[in-house]
């Protein structure tokens, strides 16, 4: 079983179970409802969603740029449009609820699944991943231009 | 628990490593105590890297990537200053995107209302 509680001397690492069961709950109905105000209104249309600040300032396109957008379109079924605004978000998003879910409990899926997925540069091949999709989706000539939201 | 020597991942209970040998109750901060196991902040650092697309979020996910590092090197105490600082960085990215929304959208409403006002006018 995964112990939150760590062995060190000090303040650090310490988690209180209802703190954190309320921090989740709250982020949680955050979550839904923010899904829901996505499902209803497309951020391409609306002024409801606010743009990427970083779009914004520097008129490049960061990692996230056509999340809001993909998101949209995922919800309302049509895969390739969301693939299109995001390509990278798309395909986090399973591997974002798989990392969710075996923090949460050791023994998901199986012990040889986990100890393929988290070799020890996993962390950095995703950090490499992000940082590549950014710089990638930003150069204006093909096959680039697909990247871009 | 992982092996401080080879890094592989053995049972929480283990007394020696399945792949090499070695001697693991020894090695652990607290003898008898949970075993220590120190969460990366990984996931949530893409999350907010992806999402609120900041800067920050790339802090998080370097510090985030070098737990596991330290954590198959021994180092519990290094790897969890690491996680509490990949777990600041989260919080921070969070709370700025966050901030910034809220700003956003107060603005939009302030500027919706306001021209109601001077179109009323």
């Amino acid at each position: 079983m995964i112990s939150r509680v760590i062995p060190v001397a000090g303040d650090s690492g310490v988690y209180v179970p209802c703190r954190q069961s309320v921090v989740s709950f709250g982020s949680g109905a955050i979550a839904v409802a923010a899904l829901c105000a996505l499902y209803l209104f497309d951020p391409a249309e609306y002024r409801l969603f606010p743009p990427c600040p970083f779009h914004a300032i520097t008129g490049f396109h960061c990692p996230g740029c056509g999340s809001l957008r993909a998101l949209h379109a995922l919800l309302r079924g049509h895969l390739v449009e969301a693939f299109d605004f995001n390509p990278l978000m798309i395909l986090f998003l399973p591997i974002l609820a798989y990392m969710f879910l075996s923090e949460r409990r050791e023994s998901f899926p199986n012990r040889n699944a986990r100890r393929a997925f988290y070799v020890l540069w996993h962390g950095w091949a995703v950090l490499a991943l992000i940082v590549g999709y950014g710089i990638l989706r930003n150069l204006p000539f093909y096959p680039f231009v697909l990247l871009a939201p | 628990m992982y092996c401080p020597k080879c890094g592989s991942e053995n049972d929480d209970n283990a007394f020696r490593c399945t792949r090499c040998g070695n001697i693991l109750q020894q090695t652990q901060g607290s003898p008898g105590g949970p075993p220590p196991s120190i969460p990366t902040y990984l996931a949530p650092a893409i999350l907010v890297t992806l999402f609120c697309c900041l800067p920050f979020g790339i802090v998080a996910i370097v510090y985030a990537a070098q737990v596991s590092g330290r954590m198959a090197g021994g180092d519990y105490i290094g790897a969890a200053e690491l996680s509490r600082k990949a777990k600041m960085w989260c919080w921070v990215s969070f709370g700025i995107g966050l901030a910034f929304i809220v700003l956003y959208v107060v603005f939009i409403v302030a500027v919706e209302v306001l021209g109601g006002f001077s179109q009323q006018m």
